[in-house]
């Protein structure tokens, strides 16, 4: 059984490397996108596993597409089986949206029609990955920009996905954010619909305002308002295992801890 | 609970969408999706991922095409092209070639910066050591090379001017001197040079599985066998201090 995620992590990024390398970086856990892991071998799988001889590691994936109504990829599936079974991570999470269909990958998180077809085939999808890793997953709540005419709810389709296959969410708490503002919903009405119970892992991060709404850039500080969000998801299901995703702007470590003091802090005195 | 078209078929439709070069035919897919405009964040995030994604993979090409050459060339890439596989480092086959009508030396650049990407995700292996041969079937064994070993042709003087485009030095006058660049793994570093016209053809059989005996009796059958067997062992000295062979077999 691997390690269970605890307490409070990053994003591994490259300027960082050295600090996790050197197992000096106070932090729990530390994630990684799995498909730049899922290669034949050369420095990037090195460090991973120098990296994991000191910290637990979550491995975040964006190709598993389980909302494609082509069904998985085998291959995806036999590479992210093989990096599991080297990296013996914590957690294997991927995301509720679609990368492509008909053999075109977009490499982009593409939205979900939340319909009851859909349901179907993320639920069939999600049933064949877990079997194939032969351990349950995480899916992430995606960032939307567009809604589908005449769908349910994400919140109900996502309890309605965690309630049949048993996987658990990534509760991304900024995705709450940037979705509910952009469809004019209340973000603490979205949150008390989501299953909160299965709650894995979350994830905090920055977003940015774009010329039809907000959008999920990674590439700034935690929003004071996702941090509301935040304390109000701890003050429901108690301690999760929390971090900072940073893809763009890079700062310091120092600033990203810092973030993740925050974050502590909110545990540590959760909202009623 | 919808009246929302089949799955399949919304995808299908977005994707169309999303791939379409023309603006007014994207703008006339797009008002069939009914989604609003929020959809154009996905067409943006779309293309400047593969943008940069190409960049990435293809960095010294793109600094001696400069940028707006580079984006110019990689936007009619990926009209032409679409992504198919699952991971975007995999993204680009074929780009090298589309960039020969802009400049021969970008197409070798872009193939030579591919090469080293790929090499430094290759498969590991311990190279072997020269004291190896002693044990080495000669009649019977082909050489192994490491997998990473690649062999690039070129056109031009391209391997130069990425040496010197690496280390920020001079780049040299761009010329003709077609050949092939032996790209591999030392460690966890990728290295290349070029190769001479014989070692080529040698490690070209060898990545086939062709036994060393036999590929030196078909050279031997152009020119003085002698000085054939004296060149093979020669490189495969070099090839061993050069950690670019994995074993023999």
């Amino acid at each position: 059984m691997p390690t269970p995620l605890s307490g409070f992590g990053l994003g591994m990024r490259r300027p960082h490397y050295a600090s996790y390398l050197a197992g000096d970086a106070p932090v729990d856990f530390v994630e990684v996108i799995s498909e730049n892991f899922m290669v034949e071998g050369g420095r990037p799988l090195d460090t991973l596993l120098r990296v994991r001889e000191h910290y637990p590691v979550a491995l975040h994936g964006v190709s598993l597409s389980v909302g494609s109504a082509d069904g998985p990829s085998i291959d995806y599936l036999d590479r992210l089986k093989t990096l599991v079974e080297r990296i013996d991570p914590a957690v294997v999470s991927d995301h509720l949206c679609w990368t492509g269909v008909g053999g075109f990958n977009s490499h982009d998180l593409l939205p979900v029609p939340l319909t009851d077809e859909a349901l179907d085939t993320v639920c069939r999808t999600i049933d064949r990955a877990q079997s194939h890793l032969g351990r349950r997953m995480l899916f992430e709540n995606p960032s939307s920009y567009i809604a589908f005419p005449g769908t349910i709810t994400e919140w109900d389709f996502l309890g309605e996905m965690v309630r049949r296959t048993g996987c658990g969410l990534l509760l991304d708490v900024n995705n709450v954010f940037v979705s509910a503002m952009n469809h004019a919903i209340d973000p603490f009405a979205w949150l008390d619909g989501l299953p909160l119970h299965a709650v894995g892992q979350i994830h905090l991060a920055g977003h940015s305002q774009g010329a039809h709404g907000l959008i999920d850039t990674h590439d700034a500080p935690v929003d004071p308002a996702v941090w509301a969000l935040y304390a109000k998801v701890i003050g429901r299901t108690g301690p999760v295992p929390t971090m900072i995703e940073r893809d763009g702007n890079i700062p310091d470590l120092g600033e990203l801890l810092a973030e993740l003091a925050t974050a502590r802090a909110v545990v540590a005195e959760p909202v009623a | 609970m919808s009246d929302i078209a089949p799955l399949a078929t919304v995808q299908h439709r977005f994707c169309a969408w999303l791939t379409e070069p023309d603006e007014d035919r994207a703008a006339e897919l797009a008002q069939a999706l009914h989604v609003g405009p929020g959809l154009v964040v996905y067409q943006n995030n779309y293309r400047v991922a593969l943008i940069d994604a190409l960049r990435e993979t293809h960095l010294r090409a793109a600094a001696w095409l400069g940028e707006a050459a580079f984006a110019a060339a990689a936007a009619r890439h990926i009209d032409a092209h679409p992504p198919t596989r699952w991971t975007i480092d995999a993204y680009g086959t074929g780009f090298p070639e589309g960039l020969r009508a802009t400049d021969p030396v970008a197409v070798d650049l872009a193939t030579i910066d591919r090469a080293i990407g790929d090499a430094f995700v290759a498969a590991d292996a311990m190279p072997a050591e020269a004291t190896a041969l002693a044990a080495v079937d000669w009649e019977r064994a082909a050489i192994r090379p490491v997998p990473s070993l690649a062999l690039i042709p070129v056109e031009t003087n391209a391997d130069a001017i990425w040496l010197a485009l690496v280390a920020e030095t001079a780049v040299p006058q761009p010329c003709a001197l077609p050949g092939t660049v032996l790209v591999w793994r030392q460690g966890f570093e990728p290295v290349m040079r070029r190769g001479d016209p014989l070692e080529c053809r040698i490690l070209r059989r060898s990545l086939d599985g062709t036994a060393f005996a036999t590929i030196c009796e078909d050279l031997a059958d152009e020119g003085d066998p002698e000085q054939v067997v004296t060149r093979a062992g020669t490189a495969l000295g070099r090839w061993l201090g050069e950690s670019m062979i994995a074993g023999f077999d």
